[in-house]
């Protein structure tokens, strides 16, 4: 995988493609697992981006999660603090914890489940191939070959229309937190 | 006098019970965070299992790691450095704020809804087990059942049972190691894989006033975060309100919704949910509280 093709799946994600370069983009994409790979990870990306709720004040996230499109394999490197462990602590965030070893992982798992509502996805239309799928990126070469330049997007799969209200519900409800500076402000 | 004496002294084995019971919970609490070990468990929910890899130690700085690795279906990890948390290979994340931990949340918080008791030893990934079962004392809330590690307090299998005793989450470690120290560093660098960071620190409920009035809460439930949300790149403000026992959450959602749309009950694995509607606003409750529950919540909301 050149720096070339690297730029051209990034732009893919992006939609910024011409319909001939999105052709080429795909057919690269189907040829070697290696971009497959950098595709899956740019359209995870690309989805945190367009389709997911966010707290209104996480747009330095989203800088930093552009960067890193823009500059993959950056590593978005969590910044290093250097808490200490308190004498005190609020048992029920260690139930949140030890309840839910699994939450974490969890939490993206029913994501994967549970496609984005339809109305989410309408609300910000995306391309969106599940590189899981093979057929489906077939189809949509088809489709692309027919004219359809505008490929509709193809996450409107939807099991539940409270999948995106369980992520959040999930993310604030079960991820464990043991930061002791903050507990110490809410004492 | 003597009577009341004789029936106290009746009552002294399971209250002594209870309370080795919540000396186990405490116990785990701290467990988790504190100690080094690797392991394997699997996840049940929804008839969908998963088996998971655990590493999780606590540095030379005190700063505790874990890397958590799905064994099937797609490619997922996640590592956490303290409450910073990567993500790699999720479809989606969402990035938000940590419920904020009301002080003092310990078992007396949740003591006077739930009933704490010690069940029969048990074994779980070939150790020795404490069953602990937490019982609520209404038909607001779900039963917990927790297997302890009797050496080292760590959970070793977890279930979560709604109103009729069906078991609607669960997991369970096949395989526990416990280390004398950390583990190398290696073991959570994420191997240039591009991942997505979202940090978990906690923010304060916000005393931003809000119009909304949530009516119809169950005894016990207080407010632990208010989170504002933008949906997408629309500015649309969304309320999100977090409220706990101690052990259970229930999410509520507030937004503004002009078109309407689908109204009802639905459920998420463990989790039950009801959408209403309210001068033009869609209200969405989330909880793993009987589905009861969160429809009385989702239909007592109103504007002030």
């Amino acid at each position: 995988m050149n720096e070339e093709q690297r730029q051209r799946i990034s732009a893919l994600c992006d939609g910024e493609l011409e319909a001939r370069e999105r052709l080429d983009a795909i057919d690269d994409i189907g040829r070697d697992p290696a971009l497959r790979d950098t595709f899956g990870r740019y359209q995870m990306i690309s989805d945190v981006l367009h389709n997911n709720y966010r707290r209104a004040e996480d747009h330095a996230l989203l800088a930093r999660v552009r960067e890193a499109l823009a500059d993959e394999p950056t590593v978005l490197a969590p910044p290093r603090r250097t808490p200490r462990f308190s004498s005190w602590r609020p048992l029920a965030a260690g139930f949140a914890v030890a309840a839910s070893v699994a939450a974490v992982a969890v939490v993206g798992i029913q994501v994967i489940n549970e496609e984005p509502a339809a109305q989410l996805a309408a609300e910000a239309p995306r391309e969106y191939i599940r590189l899981q799928q093979p057929t489906v990126v077939a189809e949509k070469r088809e489709r692309a070959r027919e004219g359809n330049l505008n490929i509709a997007p193809v996450a409107a799969r939807s099991k539940s229309p409270l999948a995106p209200y369980v992520v959040n519900h999930n993310e604030v409800s079960r991820i464990p937190t043991n930061n002791p500076q903050a507990s110490g402000e809410n004492q | 006098m003597m009577r009341r004496g004789l029936l106290l002294l009746l009552a002294l084995p399971s209250l002594l019970l209870a309370e080795d019971a919540r000396e186990h919970l405490e116990r785990m609490s701290s467990a988790a965070r504190e100690l080094n070990y690797t392991g394997t468990f699997v996840y049940l929910s929804e008839g969908r299992l998963q088996g998971m890899r655990i590493l999780h130690d606590v540095d030379g700085q005190g700063r505790e790691r874990e890397r958590i690795i799905a064994l099937s279906g797609p490619t997922l990890e996640s590592i956490r450095h303290d409450d910073e948390v990567t993500r790699i290979g999720a479809t989606r994340v969402s990035a938000t704020a940590q419920a904020p931990i009301q002080p003092p949340k310990t078992v007396a918080r949740f003591a006077d809804f739930y009933r704490i008791e010690l069940g029969e030893d048990d074994r779980v990934a070939g150790r020795e087990a404490r069953h602990i079962r937490i019982l609520p004392r209404d038909h607001e809330r779900y039963a917990r059942h927790y297997w302890v590690d009797a050496d080292s307090g760590l959970l070793l299998r977890a279930e979560l049972h709604d109103g009729d005793g069906r078991v609607v989450e669960q997991m369970m470690f096949s395989e526990l190691r416990l280390l004398e120290g950390p583990l190398d560093d290696e073991n959570f660098d994420n191997d240039g894989m591009p991942g997505v960071s979202v940090s978990h620190r906690r923010h304060a409920a916000a005393a931003a006033p809000s119009p909304w009035r949530v009516g119809a809460l169950p005894d016990g439930f207080s407010l632990e975060g208010l989170h504002p949300r933008a949906h997408g790149e629309d500015p649309k403000r969304i309320e999100h309100r977090v409220y706990g026992d101690g052990l259970a959450s229930i999410s509520v959602f507030i937004e503004r919704d002009e078109q309407g749309g689908w109204q009802g009950a639905s459920r998420v694995g463990a989790l039950n949910g009801y959408v209403s509607r309210h001068d033009g606003h869609r209200i969405v409750v989330l909880g793993e509280v009987p589905a009861a529950t969160v429809r009385r919540i989702a239909e007592s909301v109103t504007r002030r």
